[in-house]
């Protein structure tokens, strides 16, 4: 704090100087005028063998100064008024700066908050998904998103790990709920004991869903999340122990999640306990996402190789009925890899996220070539000033400490603008919502994200004083006095510095320029597949499930959903209805299954290629303009008659 | 261009002499220059100014004290005064400067070119 008390003595400081020397003179002038001098003369020799008293000044006051702040105060102040000076200049600059900094910083904030933040639970690094891959499996193509977890090896995992703190399984769906103002289907997440244990993220209201929730055939308990909460029953306290009607059964309602809290990445309205029922597991079932918390010093490697361990465990712990063979699945090949929850929450955005952070900063250094090429001319302009400086007696280091301070104001001044743009930018993004972009209500502008702007900011600042400088602020002032006059035109090494930058400009706008092509190339391919729709303009889509406990022969679930399609299709303006358990491209958990070809002949202890399907209704082709290769769509009549088709 | 041979004679030899000088008696800057210039006969004529900012990097160091006093000529001035890291700093560096000198001087003695 020396330095700070010195900064406000300094006047008192430059006061006592003053007059110290002052005294001085006066004494000498005293003694000189006694030794038989005019006052006059004796003046100008005290003067004289003092030296220059303003430079002394000087002298003692840097001794004490903070290293050249004050003269870097005086360069602040000088770039201000020569900024000022030319608004048209300024104002350019600053758009060109601001634009560069701002796209830089909204992207960065975005990357920041989806990427580098850690998740919003406790102790995130602790949290992993529990991924696993069958390369051995048959038929199935996508395994992009693995081989997600049966209860059976839930049940294992959870009963025979050593690395885990908390192991759970889920799985989203949807309910209705009725009883509330009007029915409505909600997003469920589906939950075994350890998920929210290993989350340990603790309920706004209320409690967790405990280990005597998930008892099958119970009584049946469920969690809301805050923004369901918020929605349909106004933030009430008193909403813990009420019912709720899901899918036409009552459920009791045991807490309130908290504000922000996501399943995965993924919203949610209600968590419902997946109740297995042990006694009745197979080991197949693969359609549950795993989570888990490690043990403290547990590492990732560690919990694999516990995996692993449990697989033939598991294999010989469960059967997929009489006569089979549990160890069917050793073709599979199934082997854990699990991952940081953050990498399952952030998926494959990562690359792309960097690609645009790439992007945009060689859109902020074509900004920054720009500012620079502003520069340039605005110091050719001013030549003669510089040069008039340098005459006067003032330093090359000097100069060019001026023009940098000049130039890093500029960039700070855009920065600043650049953080509104950038505001403004990821305010509309989150409005958009673009549905592929993990943890977008988080982000924001956060310190981080400042703090980078700030760096960004001076050191573009830097980055376009660097070319005025190396120029104009070296040791050729006799020539720059001449040359500034309107005798001699541009030098020819005047313009080698500008050419350098339209080179590089023009360079980085031809790769911008390549690969905007390429983007919008793959753009259009992408527009030009075949959705296997058509006309989908006169498409509407409505979700509809009839749950199990209120309508429970299979045959008068087919018989609703039949009317429901009539009377759908009576709707005047309607053409054709149809029922599809899934859209073309709307990416749900689909249907899969083994599937057996008649003519062929399966090796005995394998397992049949795994394929997709879809459940659909008569007339779904018809209203979605699906193209046949070849036959028929199936009949009502048929289904009734349940004739193998 | 002033004559060099009447400057500072090198980095450091004003502070130790106003040191020195200091150290037989705490006196204001008018009287440091006078004194020094009648000690050296006059051969050192510093600027007088120079005097100054060598002050103030032995005050900012510790190796004096001001205090505002009234000189004989009855004038509100700074009365400068040795500290006791002051003496010991001019020990140091005039032992550094007898060993420096010495070979100087040993190098132009006479005789052995």
């Amino acid at each position: 704090m020396n330095w700070l008390r010195q900064l406000f003595s300094r006047r008192r400081l430059h006061r006592e100087l003053s007059e110290e020397i002052q005294a001085h003179l006066d004494e000498k002038v005293e003694e000189l005028v006694a030794g038989g001098m005019s006052r006059e003369e004796a003046r100008r020799s005290a003067r004289r063998e003092f030296g220059n008293v303003g430079l002394i000044e000087e002298n003692c006051r840097e001794v004490w100064g903070w290293p050249s702040v004050e003269s870097v105060f005086l360069d602040i102040r000088y770039g201000w008024r020569a900024l000022s000076h030319s608004p048209v200049f300024t104002a350019v600059a600053l758009l060109t700066i601001a634009i560069g900094i701002g796209a830089n910083a909204a992207v960065f904030s975005v990357v920041n908050s989806v990427l580098l933040r850690p998740l919003h639970y406790p102790k995130p690094e602790e949290l992993v998904a529990l991924h696993q891959v069958a390369p051995g499996a048959e038929g199935l193509t996508d395994f992009e998103n693995g081989l997600l977890l049966s209860p059976s090896m839930y049940f294992t995992y959870a009963e025979h790990n050593q690395t885990f703190q908390s192991l759970g399984v889920w799985v989203t769906g949807t309910a209705n709920v009725t009883g509330l103002a009007e029915p409505e289907q909600v997003r469920t997440v589906g939950v075994s004991d350890g998920v929210l244990q290993a989350f340990s993220v603790p309920p706004a209201a209320g409690r967790w869903l405990l280990q005597t929730d998930q008892v099958p055939r119970g009584p049946e308990r469920v969690m809301l999340s805050y923004g369901y909460w918020q929605r349909c029953f106004g933030g009430s306290q008193t909403v813990v122990g009420q019912n709720i009607m899901l899918d036409s059964q009552p459920r009791e309602i045991v807490g309130v999640m908290p504000e922000g809290f996501q399943f995965v990445g993924a919203d949610f309205d209600v968590i419902v306990p997946l109740a297995f029922d042990r006694g009745k597991q197979i080991l197949a079932g693969f359609g549950y996402h795993g989570i888990a918390r490690l043990k403290l010093g547990t590492t990732i490697a560690d919990a694999n190789a516990d995996i692993a361990r449990m697989l033939p465990v598991w294999m010989d712990s469960w059967s997929n009925g009489p006569g089979t063979n549990p160890h069917i699945y050793e073709t599979w090949k199934i082997r854990p890899m699990i991952r940081p929850l953050k990498q399952e929450v952030i998926g494959n955005v990562g690359e792309l996220l960097w690609v645009v952070m790439g992007t945009i900063g060689a859109v902020l250094l074509i900004a920054c070539a720009n500012v620079t090429n502003l520069l340039l001319v605005r110091v050719e302009t001013r030549q003669q000033e510089l040069a008039v400086r340098a005459a006067l007696g003032a330093g090359w280091a000097r100069i060019v400490r001026g023009l940098l301070v000049e130039s890093v104001m500029l960039g700070l001044m855009g920065g600043v603008l650049g953080i509104g743009l950038a505001y403004a930018g990821v305010r509309f993004l989150v409005a958009m919502g673009p549905s592929n972009l993990p943890r977008l209500s988080e982000v924001s502008l956060d310190a981080r994200t400042l703090g980078f702007t700030l760096v960004l900011s001076v050191l573009s600042g830097l980055l376009f004083a660097v070319f005025p400088a190396l120029k104009y602020a070296g040791p050729r002032t006799a020539a720059a006095l001449r040359s500034a006059g309107r005798t001699m035109s541009a030098s020819r090494e005047r313009h080698r510095a500008r050419n350098l930058l339209v080179v590089g400009q023009v360079a980085m706008a031809l790769v911008l320029l390549v690969s905007a092509g390429l983007m919008i190339r793959t753009f259009e391919a992408m527009r030009n597949v075949d959705p296997g729709l058509a006309d989908p303009q006169h498409l509407q889509l409505v979700r509809i499930s009839i749950p199990g406990s209120l309508v429970a022969e299979p045959e008068r679930v087919t018989r609703t959903q039949n009317e429901i399609l009539d009377k759908l299709a009576a709707i005047r303006g309607v053409k054709s209805a149809g029922f599809v358990s899934e859209m073309p491209m709307e990416g749900f958990d689909s249907d899969w299954d083994e599937i057996f070809a008649e003519d062929k002949v399966y090796a005995e202890n394998t397992i049949a290629p795994l394929r997709l399907y879809k459940y659909i209704s008569p007339g779904l082709l018809q209203t979605a303009g699906t193209r046949l290769v070849a036959g028929r769509e199936m009949t009502w009549s048929e289904i009734y008659g349940l004739q193998p088709l | 261009m002033k004559q060099p041979i009447q400057r500072d004679l090198f980095p450091g030899a004003l502070e130790m002499m106003i040191l020195r000088t200091l150290k037989r008696q705490p006196m204001h800057g008018y009287a440091l220059v006078q004194q020094i210039k009648r000690t050296s006969n006059d051969v050192l004529r510093i600027e007088e100014g120079s005097l100054y900012p060598a002050l103030q990097r032995l005050l900012k160091e510790g190796f004096v004290k001001a205090e505002w006093g009234i000189s004989a000529t009855n004038r509100r001035v700074r009365i400068y005064k040795l500290t006791a890291a002051g003496g010991k700093h001019l020990e140091r560096e005039v032992s550094s400067f007898e060993r420096m000198l010495k070979g100087i001087t040993q190098v132009l003695a006479p005789g052995e070119l």
